[in-house]
């Protein structure tokens, strides 16, 4: 009963269909056939719709059960990779940009110490100098010294024993030309006034 | 799609990373090892930094703009699937009508008013469809003035998407 | 010259099986209906079988495939649409699959047949309508009420909206139906034209490979087509409005 109202009731869209594809210009472009479409055989309709089921249920079965999941599972897990994969790359470039900063650092740090070290060495440098010069100036100030009072000594000495020759010989000459005995006092005096009048 | 974008950022990236980061250590080792930084240098420089920063940016940046583009491309609004469409909306409605009308004239013995009369009915029902196949409106049921079962549709995603992409360029330009 | 359309003939393949009065016999459409499901099945498991980082040709294509329909229902149907997934993603292939294989000479089309996109469209519909009814109860039937509309005119609108709610498996089986069938008839004729004119077969020739050219697409659309509507009314289903 069930099954021969769902004949009718399907004949009568075969039927409606017909009117569809007589709509379509395509169709009525080729329509000689005549004799009736095999697409309205009420009579196919149950193995058709039979098998169709069945192909359909089997085809479901196998990709709810194997292939999506397989998908699913194969593009999940690249996408997960590749997520790794930049989040690895930008861990390694931040650590490689560390390691730059350390090393940057360390190379200004070198520079500065070595900067300090010259600057030090120059300072000791200048510092040593100065005292060897200081010391050299108060040397040689002190050997002039030293020679400037020989000097002055020797020159005394000199002058002294100038003066006792030009009294003895002042003494001698006026023995001699006058015939007195001059007493040394005199003839000292005499000579220290002729010497400090001649000077 | 994927697969170049794993090949330029994946492997290669990393080696060169780690190249990169052997090559500054060496330098920091001292002169001893100058030789081998010198070796490295020779074979193949490896990317500054800042490259690498661009390219991760980029392939980041990539992955986001595929998504957006994914899910901007909504119905198929093409001439010829809205062709496809159209054509057909109309006659289903007509098929309907008719048979209904058929099937109540059978029932009621009013042939063959009913039919006439759901004929015209399913004419309008069809014209209803190919009104919102080709307003864009999908093919939902209902009015189009409505409106909000079709934002919710299309516009609300695309909307929130343009929403989320906009927030970070605001916040840079404040910033 | 036979018929354009005796290609659509349906013949049984071995012995005919009765069941409860219904002739079940397996026939050509049912061994390409099989044959699309051997042929999708295989594809889908045997290319990610090696499941590879970086895909082979046949892996891509069964990704593609994958992404495509996920996309699809993502955003036609949002997120409440993951669970009817797997069967729209069935529904895709399997019809691609048919019209695919259509497409190989001496083969047969099942999707030219209109029980069968019917059937498919029909099922489609029945369930969305269920879904509807399950999610929303009563408030269903409010759907078909337009708003704002003079309470005069509501007793003809709401025939018209019901009517055009029912006209929705007709065209989504008319159109897939049609499409196969319009296309194949084509081609026979064509065939038919280039067999008859002898040397001048060249021009209808052209046409033909033209012609087959966009049965390929055609093929692909009515395939895309008809997933992406069911997955439109499973949207108007859950979300209603």
């Amino acid at each position: 009963m069930i099954a021969n109202s769902v004949t009718r009731w399907s004949r009568r869209i075969g039927l409606a269909a017909v009117a569809t594809v007589a709509a379509l210009p395509t169709w009525a472009a080729t329509d000689g056939g005549g004799g009736g479409l095999p697409q309205l055989d009420v009579s196919t309709f149950p193995t058709q719709v039979f098998w169709l089921f069945v192909s359909f249920a089997l085809l479901y079965f196998v990709m709810s059960k194997v292939a999506i999941p397989r998908i699913a599972d194969v593009l999940e897990e690249r996408q997960e990779r590749i997520e790794d994969d930049i989040e690895t790359a930008d861990r390694l470039r931040a650590e490689a940009e560390a390691v730059k900063a350390e090393y940057e650092k360390a190379v200004a740090d070198a520079r500065s110490d070595a900067h300090d070290l010259v600057r030090k060495a120059m300072d000791e440098i200048a510092a040593s100098h100065a005292k060897a010069e200081a010391e050299a100036a108060k040397k040689t100030a002190e050997t002039t010294k030293a020679a400037e009072a020989r000097i002055a000594e020797q020159r005394t000495e000199a002058l002294e024993s100038l003066k006792s020759v030009a009294s003895e010989a002042a003494a001698e000459a006026t023995a001699k030309l006058t015939g007195l005995k001059v007493t040394d006092a005199k003839v000292g005096k005499a000579v220290e006034a002729a010497m400090q009048g001649g000077a | 799609m994927v697969a170049p974008l794993r090949r330029g950022s994946g492997k290669h990236g990393i080696r060169r990373v780690r190249g990169c980061a052997e090559v500054r250590i060496a330098a920091l080792a001292g002169p001893a090892s100058a030789g081998l930084v010198r070796g490295m240098d020779d074979r193949k420089s490896p990317p500054s930094l800042e490259d690498l920063a661009d390219r991760v940016k980029r392939v980041r940046g990539g992955q986001d703009a595929a998504r957006r583009k994914d899910l901007e491309s909504g119905l198929p609004s093409s001439a010829m699937g809205l062709a496809f469409r159209v054509g057909v909306e109309l006659v289903a409605g007509v098929i309907v009508g008719a048979a209904i009308g058929y099937g109540l004239d059978q029932w009621l013995g009013t042939k063959p008013w009913m039919l006439i009369v759901f004929f015209f009915l399913g004419a309008a029902g069809g014209m209803m469809n190919v009104y919102r196949a080709a307003t864009g409106k999908g093919l939902s049921v209902g009015y189009a003035n409505t409106a909000d079962g079709d934002g919710s549709n299309e516009g609300g995603p695309k909307g929130s998407e343009h929403s989320d992409g906009g927030s970070p360029d605001g916040g840079k330009k404040e910033g | 010259m036979a018929s354009p359309v005796d290609q659509f003939q349906i013949k049984t393949i071995g012995p005919s099986l009765n069941v409860a009065g219904m002739d079940i016999s397996f026939t050509n459409s049912a061994a390409f209906m099989i044959l699309a499901t051997v042929v999708v099945g295989v594809f889908l498991t045997q290319s990610m079988s090696g499941r590879h980082l970086v895909p082979t040709r046949f892996q891509s294509m069964a990704e593609l495939s994958y992404e495509f329909i996920a996309n699809m229902v993502r955003e036609n149907v949002g997120s409440e649409g993951r669970a009817y997934f797997p069967l729209i993603f069935t529904l895709f292939m399997f019809i691609l699959a048919g019209n695919l294989l259509g497409m190989i000479p001496y083969s047969y089309t099942f999707t030219s047949q209109i029980i069968v996109t019917f059937a498919m469209a029909i099922t489609v519909f029945i369930g969305v309508t269920i879904i509807a009814l399950l999610k929303h109860g009563t408030h269903f039937f409010s759907y078909f009420l337009p708003e704002g509309a003079p309470i005069v005119l509501a007793p003809l609108l709401i025939v018209i909206e019901v009517l055009s709610y029912l006209s929705r498996p007709i065209s989504l089986s008319v159109r897939l139906f049609a499409n196969m069938m319009a296309g194949h008839t084509m081609m026979k004729v064509f065939g038919g034209f280039v067999v008859a004119l002898g040397i001048f077969g060249v021009a209808p020739l052209a046409v033909l490979v033209a012609l087959t050219a966009f049965e390929v697409l055609v093929a692909v659309l009515q395939a895309y087509v008809f997933a992406i509507l069911t997955c439109i009314y499973l949207h108007d289903a859950i979300h209603l409005h």
